[in-house]
């Protein structure tokens, strides 16, 4: 028996009953999209979400339900996750914060279209300042509602759908332009 | 707003990755350790624990403690080297008492039959012969606890008047003027000692030779009135 399917009775008093194969099935897709959205970069968001989970897995006993949605808390260590890569990157590799497009491998036909979506995607995040990428990446990575991703970048929840409709938009209009 | 063409762009997880990270993390080695919950101060503990056992069974080899009646023997296996701390043959030391009280005390507890040509000496609170050989007797409230130390084997468990008694060989060898402070020897032969309870008094029997048997001791014991 793995951990994660051993958690939920293993660690009923210390992490309040949270089932771990369901977070696991649950939120490994967002946090790996968040970070795709955030590092424009496939090979970089599995290590980033890999480094999420299991900083969440070795740190699962100072989770407190009280305190918040276990989303919420798992988010939080992905955002130090990824001031972490930005911080290491900046000492490697100076700008490299900066959102880049992953080389181009030669794609299964299959994919191709979702590859090509992902890449107009990364492109166009990669002009926006970085409090709009984060918005856009907690909507459309992590999948929070537009009240979350107010609460956490201390923006109105109306602040937040205007910049949300204004990406989308933009980023239509670009598709269809290179269409 | 439709934003479906987003998140139809989004790449999926592939399942190498999620099942390879999934497995990763589930043997994680530390991982199991921490669910056996051996964290240091546990493991500390465990560890004070075996070696209090360690100690205590080490103790009760060097020591045993057996009870006959009311009496506690003291088994000692190892005897103290430093001669400050060295053990007496019996921890209860009567206090020595004026003559001319211990003449008055004795009346009632002394025993009434002694030995032929053993006399009754106050001074001594026991009995002397001509060749100058002494049976000290002694008594006191039961209330100090007495633990008679012995050599092993040196003892035996005897009656006076029914009641269970102590009778042990011999005693510590005096100490070796020339090594004061080295470990001191029990000496079988150098008489015997006996112990019993009496109502509210402990009372003992001592000799310092071969020169009364264990019958005689036990019938002096039982002279008491």
């Amino acid at each position: 028996m793995s951990a994660f399917e051993n958690a939920e009775t293993a660690f009923v008093s210390t992490t309040q009953e949270v089932d771990w194969a369901s977070v696991y099935d649950e939120l490994l897709p967002k946090v790996y999209h968040y970070f795709c959205l955030r590092v424009g970069n496939r090979i970089e968001a599995e290590d980033l979400a890999a480094s999420t989970f299991e900083r969440a897995w070795r740190d699962r006993e100072r989770y407190r339900k009280d305190l918040g949605g276990f989303t919420n808390w798992l988010f939080g260590i992905a955002r130090h996750v990824l001031v972490d890569h930005y911080r290491k990157n900046q000492r490697e590799k100076p700008f490299s914060h900066e959102i880049r497009v992953e080389e181009s491998i030669q794609p299964l036909e299959e994919e191709a279209i979702h590859k090509e979506g992902f890449e107009h995607i990364v492109r166009v995040l990669a002009t926006l300042p970085e409090r709009e990428r984060e918005i856009f990446s907690l909507k459309f990575g992590a999948q929070f509602t537009n009240r979350a991703i107010a609460k956490i970048t201390k923006l109105t929840e109306s602040n937040v759908g205007t910049i949300l409709h204004r990406l989308v938009s933009r980023m239509r209009e670009q598709m269809e332009d290179e269409k | 707003m439709n934003d479906d063409f987003i998140y139809n762009a989004l790449p999926e997880v592939k399942k190498e990755f999620a099942d390879s990270l999934y497995r990763r993390i589930s043997n994680n080695k530390l991982e199991r350790l921490r669910r056996l919950k051996l964290n240091w101060s546990r493991m500390a503990l465990v560890a004070l624990g075996a070696l209090l056992l360690i100690a205590w069974v080490q103790f009760r080899l060097w020591i045993r403690y057996v009870p006959i009646g009311e009496l506690w023997l003291v088994e000692v296996d190892r005897i103290a080297q430093n001669s400050s701390t060295e053990p007496a043959s019996t921890l209860f030391i009567p206090t020595p008492l004026p003559t001319s009280l211990k003449n008055r005390i004795l009346v009632g507890f002394i025993p009434l039959w002694a030995p032929e040509g053993f006399t009754f000496e106050p001074e001594i609170a026991g009995w002397r012969n001509n060749a100058q050989e002494e049976i000290h007797f002694s008594f006191g409230p039961r209330a100090g606890t007495m633990h008679p130390v012995v050599a092993p084997g040196m003892w035996k468990e005897v009656r006076v008047d029914s009641e269970p008694a102590i009778l042990i060989y011999g005693r510590f060898a005096p100490a070796n003027p020339e090594n004061p402070s080295g470990q001191r020897e029990w000496e079988q032969n150098l008489g015997l000692q006996l112990h019993w309870i009496i109502g509210d008094y402990v009372y003992t029997l001592e000799t310092f030779g071969p020169y009364l048997s264990e019958q005689d001791l036990i019938r002096i014991a039982e002279s008491i009135p």
